[in-house]
Protein backbone atom coordinates (compact mmCIF):
# COMPACT_ATOMS: atom_id res chain seq x y z
CA UNK A 1 0.00 0.00 0.00
CA UNK A 2 2.25 2.44 0.87
CA UNK A 3 4.54 1.57 -2.40
CA UNK A 4 1.62 1.90 -3.93
CA UNK A 5 1.17 5.81 -2.48
CA UNK A 6 5.03 6.27 -3.32
CA UNK A 7 4.18 5.43 -6.80
CA UNK A 8 1.47 8.06 -7.27
CA UNK A 9 3.21 10.77 -5.12
CA UNK A 10 6.02 9.89 -7.63
CA UNK A 11 4.13 10.33 -10.83
CA UNK A 12 0.83 13.05 -9.63
CA UNK A 13 0.80 14.26 -13.08
CA UNK A 14 0.20 10.95 -14.57
CA UNK A 15 -2.08 9.80 -11.91
CA UNK A 16 -4.33 12.63 -12.82
CA UNK A 17 -4.62 12.33 -16.21
CA UNK A 18 -5.17 8.80 -15.60
CA UNK A 19 -8.13 9.88 -13.36
CA UNK A 20 -9.14 12.06 -15.76
CA UNK A 21 -9.24 9.57 -18.57
CA UNK A 22 -11.49 7.13 -16.46
CA UNK A 23 -14.38 9.57 -15.73
CA UNK A 24 -14.33 10.56 -19.37
CA UNK A 25 -14.50 6.74 -20.64
CA UNK A 26 -17.59 6.99 -17.78
CA UNK A 27 -19.30 9.94 -19.40
CA UNK A 28 -18.85 8.48 -23.15
CA UNK A 29 -20.59 5.80 -22.24
CA UNK A 30 -23.13 7.35 -20.56
CA UNK A 31 -23.55 9.78 -23.39
CA UNK A 32 -23.21 6.77 -26.42
CA UNK A 33 -26.12 4.71 -24.16
CA UNK A 34 -28.44 7.96 -23.99
CA UNK A 35 -27.43 9.12 -27.86
CA UNK A 36 -28.98 4.91 -28.74
CA UNK A 37 -31.48 5.11 -26.74
CA UNK A 38 -32.81 8.78 -28.30
CA UNK A 39 -31.80 7.52 -32.03
CA UNK A 40 -34.40 4.39 -30.82
CA UNK A 41 -36.81 6.97 -29.65
CA UNK A 42 -36.66 8.74 -32.92
CA UNK A 43 -37.00 5.52 -35.07
CA UNK A 44 -40.07 4.67 -33.48
CA UNK A 45 -41.69 8.48 -33.30
CA UNK A 46 -40.80 8.44 -37.44
CA UNK A 47 -42.69 5.53 -37.55
CA UNK A 48 -45.79 6.72 -35.52
CA UNK A 49 -45.55 9.95 -37.69
CA UNK A 50 -45.42 8.16 -40.94
CA UNK A 51 -48.61 6.51 -39.89
CA UNK A 52 -50.00 9.84 -38.58
CA UNK A 53 -49.68 11.24 -42.26
CA UNK A 54 -50.84 8.17 -43.79
CA UNK A 55 -54.09 8.36 -41.43
CA UNK A 56 -54.60 11.72 -42.16
CA UNK A 57 -54.06 10.88 -46.10
CA UNK A 58 -56.80 8.43 -45.58
CA UNK A 59 -59.22 10.46 -43.56
CA UNK A 60 -58.70 13.28 -46.29
CA UNK A 61 -59.86 10.82 -48.66
CA UNK A 62 -62.49 9.05 -46.45
CA UNK A 63 -64.35 12.47 -45.64
CA UNK A 64 -63.89 14.11 -48.62
CA UNK A 65 -67.33 16.40 -48.72
CA UNK A 66 -67.64 16.08 -52.37
CA UNK A 67 -67.12 12.51 -52.20
CA UNK A 68 -69.61 11.71 -49.77
CA UNK A 69 -71.97 13.71 -51.47
CA UNK A 70 -71.13 12.11 -55.03
CA UNK A 71 -71.62 8.59 -52.89
CA UNK A 72 -75.02 9.56 -50.80
CA UNK A 73 -76.66 10.63 -54.41
CA UNK A 74 -75.73 7.23 -56.32
CA UNK A 75 -77.16 5.59 -53.47
CA UNK A 76 -80.10 7.99 -53.31
CA UNK A 77 -82.25 5.01 -55.06
CA UNK A 78 -81.65 2.16 -52.68
CA UNK A 79 -84.69 0.21 -52.28
CA UNK A 80 -85.22 0.43 -48.01
CA UNK A 81 -87.50 -1.62 -46.64
CA UNK A 82 -90.97 -0.57 -44.97
CA UNK A 83 -90.00 1.49 -41.66
CA UNK A 84 -93.92 -0.68 -40.09
CA UNK A 85 -95.82 -3.07 -41.67
CA UNK A 86 -97.86 -1.42 -44.04
CA UNK A 87 -101.08 -3.58 -43.26
CA UNK A 88 -103.64 -1.36 -45.03
CA UNK A 89 -101.77 -1.02 -48.39
CA UNK A 90 -101.03 -4.95 -48.51
CA UNK A 91 -105.04 -5.17 -47.94
CA UNK A 92 -105.47 -3.14 -50.81
CA UNK A 93 -102.89 -4.69 -52.75
CA UNK A 94 -104.14 -8.06 -52.06
CA UNK A 95 -107.40 -7.23 -53.62
CA UNK A 96 -106.30 -5.41 -56.62
CA UNK A 97 -104.12 -7.98 -57.57
CA UNK A 98 -107.10 -11.08 -56.89
CA UNK A 99 -110.03 -8.65 -59.06
CA UNK A 100 -107.24 -8.63 -61.71
CA UNK A 101 -105.99 -12.05 -62.17
CA UNK A 102 -109.27 -13.60 -61.31
CA UNK A 103 -108.69 -14.95 -57.73
CA UNK A 104 -110.84 -15.99 -54.66
CA UNK A 105 -109.43 -14.70 -51.68
CA UNK A 106 -111.30 -17.30 -49.49
CA UNK A 107 -109.43 -16.03 -46.51
CA UNK A 108 -106.96 -13.95 -45.21
CA UNK A 109 -105.38 -14.16 -41.50
CA UNK A 110 -102.97 -11.61 -40.28
CA UNK A 111 -100.48 -12.81 -37.78
CA UNK A 112 -98.85 -9.75 -36.69
CA UNK A 113 -95.24 -9.86 -35.72
CA UNK A 114 -94.39 -13.37 -35.60
CA UNK A 115 -90.83 -12.72 -34.73
CA UNK A 116 -87.53 -11.34 -36.12
CA UNK A 117 -85.38 -11.99 -39.56
CA UNK A 118 -81.80 -11.26 -40.13
CA UNK A 119 -80.86 -10.15 -43.78
CA UNK A 120 -77.75 -8.92 -44.50
CA UNK A 121 -76.79 -8.23 -41.32
CA UNK A 122 -79.46 -5.94 -40.02
CA UNK A 123 -82.65 -7.36 -37.76
CA UNK A 124 -85.84 -6.96 -39.13
CA UNK A 125 -89.86 -7.60 -37.66
CA UNK A 126 -91.47 -10.15 -39.46
CA UNK A 127 -94.96 -9.92 -39.76
CA UNK A 128 -97.06 -13.00 -41.82
CA UNK A 129 -100.43 -13.37 -43.55
CA UNK A 130 -101.91 -16.47 -43.96
CA UNK A 131 -104.22 -16.45 -47.39
CA UNK A 132 -106.58 -19.32 -48.07
CA UNK A 133 -107.40 -18.54 -52.25
CA UNK A 134 -109.38 -20.28 -55.16
CA UNK A 135 -108.63 -20.12 -58.64
CA UNK A 136 -106.66 -22.16 -61.84
CA UNK A 137 -103.15 -22.49 -61.66
CA UNK A 138 -102.48 -20.10 -64.26
CA UNK A 139 -103.86 -17.63 -62.15
CA UNK A 140 -102.86 -18.70 -59.47
CA UNK A 141 -99.22 -18.44 -60.81
CA UNK A 142 -100.08 -14.95 -62.34
CA UNK A 143 -101.32 -13.91 -59.23
CA UNK A 144 -98.12 -14.81 -56.66
CA UNK A 145 -95.92 -13.38 -59.32
CA UNK A 146 -97.55 -9.61 -59.12
CA UNK A 147 -97.48 -10.28 -54.97
CA UNK A 148 -94.01 -10.77 -55.44
CA UNK A 149 -93.43 -7.85 -58.06
CA UNK A 150 -95.06 -5.36 -56.02
CA UNK A 151 -92.52 -3.96 -55.31
CA UNK A 152 -91.58 -2.37 -59.19
CA UNK A 153 -94.39 -0.29 -58.09
CA UNK A 154 -94.90 0.31 -54.49
CA UNK A 155 -91.47 0.69 -52.46
CA UNK A 156 -94.04 -1.10 -48.96
CA UNK A 157 -94.00 -4.16 -50.45
CA UNK A 158 -90.12 -4.83 -51.62
CA UNK A 159 -89.44 -6.90 -48.75
CA UNK A 160 -92.70 -9.48 -49.66
CA UNK A 161 -92.05 -12.99 -50.21
CA UNK A 162 -94.51 -16.26 -50.36
CA UNK A 163 -93.85 -18.98 -48.00
CA UNK A 164 -95.44 -22.07 -47.00
CA UNK A 165 -97.35 -22.35 -49.97
CA UNK A 166 -99.83 -25.31 -50.62
CA UNK A 167 -101.62 -25.35 -53.77
CA UNK A 168 -103.93 -28.19 -55.54
CA UNK A 169 -105.66 -27.47 -59.16
CA UNK A 170 -108.01 -25.28 -57.43
CA UNK A 171 -106.09 -22.92 -55.63
CA UNK A 172 -104.35 -23.26 -52.03
CA UNK A 173 -102.59 -21.78 -49.20
CA UNK A 174 -100.03 -19.46 -48.49
CA UNK A 175 -98.25 -17.23 -45.95
CA UNK A 176 -97.31 -13.72 -47.13
CA UNK A 177 -94.26 -12.95 -45.27
CA UNK A 178 -93.27 -8.73 -44.93
CA UNK A 179 -89.70 -7.57 -43.23
CA UNK A 180 -90.05 -4.46 -41.54
CA UNK A 181 -87.71 -1.93 -39.65
CA UNK A 182 -89.97 -2.41 -36.73
CA UNK B 1 32.57 8.39 -31.60
CA UNK B 2 30.00 10.50 -30.09
CA UNK B 3 31.33 12.57 -26.91
CA UNK B 4 29.37 13.90 -24.24
CA UNK B 5 29.88 17.29 -23.58
CA UNK B 6 27.58 18.09 -20.85
CA UNK B 7 29.21 18.76 -17.75
CA UNK B 8 26.22 18.95 -15.30
CA UNK B 9 24.72 15.68 -13.83
CA UNK B 10 21.66 14.13 -15.24
CA UNK B 11 19.43 15.28 -12.46
CA UNK B 12 20.33 18.93 -13.05
CA UNK B 13 19.80 19.43 -16.76
CA UNK B 14 16.38 20.99 -17.92
CA UNK B 15 13.75 18.72 -18.34
CA UNK B 16 11.43 18.60 -21.17
CA UNK B 17 7.54 20.52 -20.61
CA UNK B 18 5.85 17.32 -21.02
CA UNK B 19 7.27 14.16 -21.75
CA UNK B 20 6.26 11.74 -24.66
CA UNK B 21 3.84 9.47 -22.11
CA UNK B 22 2.01 12.67 -21.11
CA UNK B 23 1.45 14.04 -24.51
CA UNK B 24 -0.35 10.31 -25.46
CA UNK B 25 -2.62 10.62 -22.65
CA UNK B 26 -3.55 14.09 -23.28
CA UNK B 27 -4.28 13.63 -26.76
CA UNK B 28 -6.64 10.76 -25.51
CA UNK B 29 -8.28 12.93 -23.33
CA UNK B 30 -8.92 15.20 -26.13
CA UNK B 31 -10.07 12.40 -28.40
CA UNK B 32 -12.71 11.29 -25.21
CA UNK B 33 -13.39 14.77 -24.57
CA UNK B 34 -14.46 15.20 -28.22
CA UNK B 35 -16.55 11.76 -27.83
CA UNK B 36 -18.61 13.39 -25.30
CA UNK B 37 -19.43 16.64 -26.90
CA UNK B 38 -20.69 14.18 -30.09
CA UNK B 39 -22.88 11.34 -28.14
CA UNK B 40 -24.03 14.48 -26.60
CA UNK B 41 -25.16 16.50 -29.14
CA UNK B 42 -26.53 13.13 -31.19
CA UNK B 43 -28.64 12.78 -28.23
CA UNK B 44 -29.48 16.59 -28.35
CA UNK B 45 -30.63 16.18 -32.17
CA UNK B 46 -32.77 13.10 -31.49
CA UNK B 47 -34.55 14.66 -28.98
CA UNK B 48 -35.34 18.33 -30.69
CA UNK B 49 -36.31 15.92 -33.62
CA UNK B 50 -38.35 13.16 -32.03
CA UNK B 51 -40.18 16.59 -29.71
CA UNK B 52 -40.73 18.22 -33.30
CA UNK B 53 -42.35 15.35 -34.48
CA UNK B 54 -44.24 14.55 -31.55
CA UNK B 55 -45.79 18.32 -32.27
CA UNK B 56 -46.44 17.00 -35.65
CA UNK B 57 -47.92 13.64 -35.25
CA UNK B 58 -50.61 15.92 -32.47
CA UNK B 59 -51.32 18.87 -35.44
CA UNK B 60 -52.16 15.37 -38.03
CA UNK B 61 -54.33 13.73 -35.09
CA UNK B 62 -56.18 16.87 -34.48
CA UNK B 63 -56.83 17.47 -38.51
CA UNK B 64 -57.80 13.99 -38.43
CA UNK B 65 -60.54 14.60 -35.73
CA UNK B 66 -61.20 17.17 -37.46
CA UNK B 67 -62.30 15.58 -40.56
CA UNK B 68 -64.04 13.06 -38.73
CA UNK B 69 -65.95 15.63 -35.98
CA UNK B 70 -67.20 17.94 -39.12
CA UNK B 71 -70.87 18.27 -38.69
CA UNK B 72 -71.67 18.01 -42.63
CA UNK B 73 -69.83 14.39 -42.99
CA UNK B 74 -70.90 13.55 -39.80
CA UNK B 75 -74.38 13.69 -41.44
CA UNK B 76 -73.45 12.44 -44.91
CA UNK B 77 -71.29 9.62 -43.25
CA UNK B 78 -74.91 8.66 -41.15
CA UNK B 79 -77.08 8.59 -44.27
CA UNK B 80 -74.41 6.69 -46.59
CA UNK B 81 -73.78 4.20 -43.65
CA UNK B 82 -78.02 3.38 -43.66
CA UNK B 83 -78.35 3.23 -47.11
CA UNK B 84 -75.45 0.99 -47.38
CA UNK B 85 -77.30 -1.28 -44.67
CA UNK B 86 -80.44 -0.98 -46.30
CA UNK B 87 -78.79 -2.32 -49.51
CA UNK B 88 -77.10 -4.68 -48.29
CA UNK B 89 -80.13 -6.23 -46.87
CA UNK B 90 -81.88 -5.55 -50.07
CA UNK B 91 -79.39 -7.13 -52.22
CA UNK B 92 -79.15 -10.24 -49.44
CA UNK B 93 -83.04 -10.67 -49.67
CA UNK B 94 -83.47 -10.85 -53.37
CA UNK B 95 -80.45 -13.37 -53.42
CA UNK B 96 -82.26 -15.12 -51.16
CA UNK B 97 -86.01 -15.47 -51.99
CA UNK B 98 -87.77 -18.12 -53.50
CA UNK B 99 -89.41 -16.96 -56.56
CA UNK B 100 -92.64 -18.72 -55.97
CA UNK B 101 -94.78 -17.55 -58.68
CA UNK B 102 -92.19 -18.05 -61.46
CA UNK B 103 -91.36 -21.54 -59.72
CA UNK B 104 -94.93 -22.46 -60.27
CA UNK B 105 -95.06 -21.06 -63.67
CA UNK B 106 -92.30 -23.62 -64.39
CA UNK B 107 -93.06 -26.76 -62.84
CA UNK B 108 -96.65 -25.95 -64.78
CA UNK B 109 -95.81 -25.02 -68.41
CA UNK B 110 -93.28 -28.02 -68.02
CA UNK B 111 -95.40 -30.50 -67.25
CA UNK B 112 -97.55 -30.03 -69.63
CA UNK B 113 -98.14 -33.01 -72.04
CA UNK B 114 -96.27 -35.33 -69.78
CA UNK B 115 -97.63 -35.69 -66.34
CA UNK B 116 -101.18 -33.93 -64.65
CA UNK B 117 -100.00 -32.16 -61.18
CA UNK B 118 -102.34 -32.51 -58.83
CA UNK B 119 -100.61 -30.77 -55.70
CA UNK B 120 -97.24 -28.64 -55.36
CA UNK B 121 -96.47 -28.15 -51.54
CA UNK B 122 -93.50 -25.21 -50.92
CA UNK B 123 -90.77 -26.05 -47.82
CA UNK B 124 -88.62 -23.41 -48.26
CA UNK B 125 -86.84 -23.34 -51.32
CA UNK B 126 -87.98 -26.58 -51.81
CA UNK B 127 -91.37 -28.05 -53.94
CA UNK B 128 -92.71 -31.55 -53.44
CA UNK B 129 -94.65 -32.06 -56.74
CA UNK B 130 -97.49 -34.83 -56.41
CA UNK B 131 -99.76 -35.91 -59.97
CA UNK B 132 -100.49 -38.60 -62.00
CA UNK B 133 -98.01 -39.81 -65.19
CA UNK B 134 -99.28 -42.37 -67.36
CA UNK B 135 -95.60 -43.85 -68.06
CA UNK B 136 -92.50 -43.79 -66.21
CA UNK B 137 -91.14 -42.10 -69.22
CA UNK B 138 -93.18 -39.38 -69.51
CA UNK B 139 -92.20 -38.87 -65.69
CA UNK B 140 -88.99 -39.05 -66.57
CA UNK B 141 -89.24 -36.80 -68.92
CA UNK B 142 -90.81 -34.07 -67.14
CA UNK B 143 -87.89 -34.43 -64.26
CA UNK B 144 -84.92 -33.65 -66.89
CA UNK B 145 -86.89 -30.64 -68.54
CA UNK B 146 -87.21 -29.44 -64.92
CA UNK B 147 -83.43 -29.81 -63.94
CA UNK B 148 -82.58 -28.44 -67.38
CA UNK B 149 -84.40 -25.52 -66.61
CA UNK B 150 -82.10 -22.91 -64.85
CA UNK B 151 -85.06 -22.47 -62.14
CA UNK B 152 -84.66 -25.70 -61.11
CA UNK B 153 -82.90 -28.93 -59.55
CA UNK B 154 -84.45 -32.20 -59.10
CA UNK B 155 -83.59 -34.26 -55.77
CA UNK B 156 -83.52 -37.62 -56.03
CA UNK B 157 -85.03 -39.76 -57.92
CA UNK B 158 -88.87 -39.38 -59.09
CA UNK B 159 -91.39 -41.73 -57.15
CA UNK B 160 -93.34 -43.52 -59.31
CA UNK B 161 -96.24 -46.14 -57.75
CA UNK B 162 -98.21 -48.25 -59.48
CA UNK B 163 -101.13 -46.60 -59.88
CA UNK B 164 -99.37 -44.29 -61.71
CA UNK B 165 -99.30 -41.14 -59.39
CA UNK B 166 -96.20 -39.52 -58.82
CA UNK B 167 -94.22 -37.62 -56.18
CA UNK B 168 -91.03 -35.31 -57.47
CA UNK B 169 -88.98 -33.12 -55.35
CA UNK B 170 -87.73 -29.93 -56.46
CA UNK B 171 -85.30 -27.17 -55.07
CA UNK B 172 -85.86 -23.52 -56.41
CA UNK B 173 -83.08 -21.84 -57.35
CA UNK B 174 -82.82 -18.76 -54.95
CA UNK B 175 -82.95 -15.35 -56.72
CA UNK B 176 -84.97 -16.88 -59.48
CA UNK B 177 -82.26 -19.00 -61.18
CA UNK B 178 -78.71 -20.20 -61.45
Amino acid sequence: MTQITDLIKSNARLSVLLAVIVALVAANLVFYLGSQSSTDEQATVEKQLTNARLNLAIAQNKYDLQKLQTELVSLEGTPTFPASFPNVELSDYITAGATDYRITVVSLTPKGKVGTKSVGGTDYAEYDTSVQISGDYRAVDSFLSYLEDGYLENESFISLSIEKASFTASGGTFTVVILAKS
Amino acid sequence: MNIDINILPAELRPKPLIDTKTAVLIVFILLLGFGCYYFFQAKSDSQAEVTKMQSEIKTTQQQIDALKNDPDVKTLVNSITQLKAAKQSYDAFVASRVLLGNALDGVYSLAQGRVNITSIAQSGSTLLVKGTASTYTNLSGYASALDNDLRFSVAGLPVFNSDKSFSLTVSVELGGGR
